[in-house]
């Protein structure tokens, strides 16, 4: 019920900003329609923790800065590795992670991937390690501090 | 100088360092090793390309309406962009296709053993 109503809300929010239109037959309208595309998702049984983490989506703008920040330091660090292709040392590490939930293994994963220079190629649910492609030494590496695993733990809030 | 000007210089700035990175991330495709490699050259254009030239469009955008849309754009392609580069590498790796440097690994290691 809970779920619905999120869903529903940001269903509807997403509507009145993208439609333009605000004539009372048209917002009864577009609130029918979020709430049925709502109705319809719990129906289908996809509106549980992992179709809609909230805990994960509430806390996400507090990373947002420092991702941002790590992502342009590593864009950088990638272009001088394709100006110089020579300088590549292509490894693959095992990345822990201490995520509880799926969604918050997939957001790390995701995370890594976002980062240039590290991909993460293969996600093992049950022993919770992330195998990662590094471009260098320095960004295979990298991920192994556990700075970013940290951060998306701080997300879930368990 | 104004606070406007100064906005639209922001994002003029950004938009030129966005399309750069654009051009670096399609060089890194053509110029790296292996598949593996080339994504890495792709996440540039994901992250810094679209990312910059998101945030110049944002600048320079006329009103609410279309930053919202932006927004929108930015926060669909930060969702759905990792995603892709994962499938396509873990679909590299399940068929079977190792990174360079285990080839070369490997490729010493039958030469010793012929030794």
């Amino acid at each position: 019920m809970r779920q619905i109503a999120i869903s529903t809300t940001l269903l509807y929010a997403l509507w009145l900003l993208l439609s333009g239109h605000y004539t009372g037959l048209l917002l009864t309208l577009g609130f029918i329609s979020a709430l049925g595309c709502s109705l319809i998702a719990a129906r289908m049984g996809v509106l549980d923790e992992e179709g809609l983490p909230m805990a994960i989506l509430m806390r996400l703008p507090k990373v947002t800065l420092w991702l941002i920040w790590e992502i342009l330091k590593s864009n950088w660090g990638v272009v001088k590795v394709i100006l110089n292709p020579q300088s590549a040392k292509p490894q693959m590490v095992s990345v822990k992670a201490s995520q509880k939930t799926v969604a918050g293994l997939v957001t790390h994963a995701n995370f890594i991937t976002l980062t240039p220079g590290t991909v993460s190629v293969d996600v093992d649910e049950e022993k919770n390690v992330i195998l990662v492609h590094g471009l260098t030494d320095d960004f295979a590496q990298g991920c192994l501090e556990p700075d970013m695993d940290q951060k998306v733990s701080g997300l879930e809030g368990k | 100088m104004s606070v406007s000007v100064l906005i639209d210089i922001i994002g003029m700035v950004s938009l030129f360092v966005g399309s750069l990175a654009v051009i670096f991330g399609a060089l890194g495709l053509l110029r790296l090793g292996d598949v593996y490699q080339r994504m890495h050259g792709t996440g540039i254009v994901d992250t810094g390309g679209a990312g910059l030239i998101l945030f110049g469009l944002l600048m320079l955008s006329p009103d609410w309406t279309v930053t919202v849309r932006l927004i929108l754009i930015g926060f669909i392609l930060v969702m759905t962009g990792p995603t892709a580069t994962h499938a396509i590498a873990r679909a590299v790796r399940v068929s079977g296709e190792e990174p360079d440097n285990v080839k070369t690994k490997r490729k010493k290691a039958v030469k010793r053993g012929r030794k």
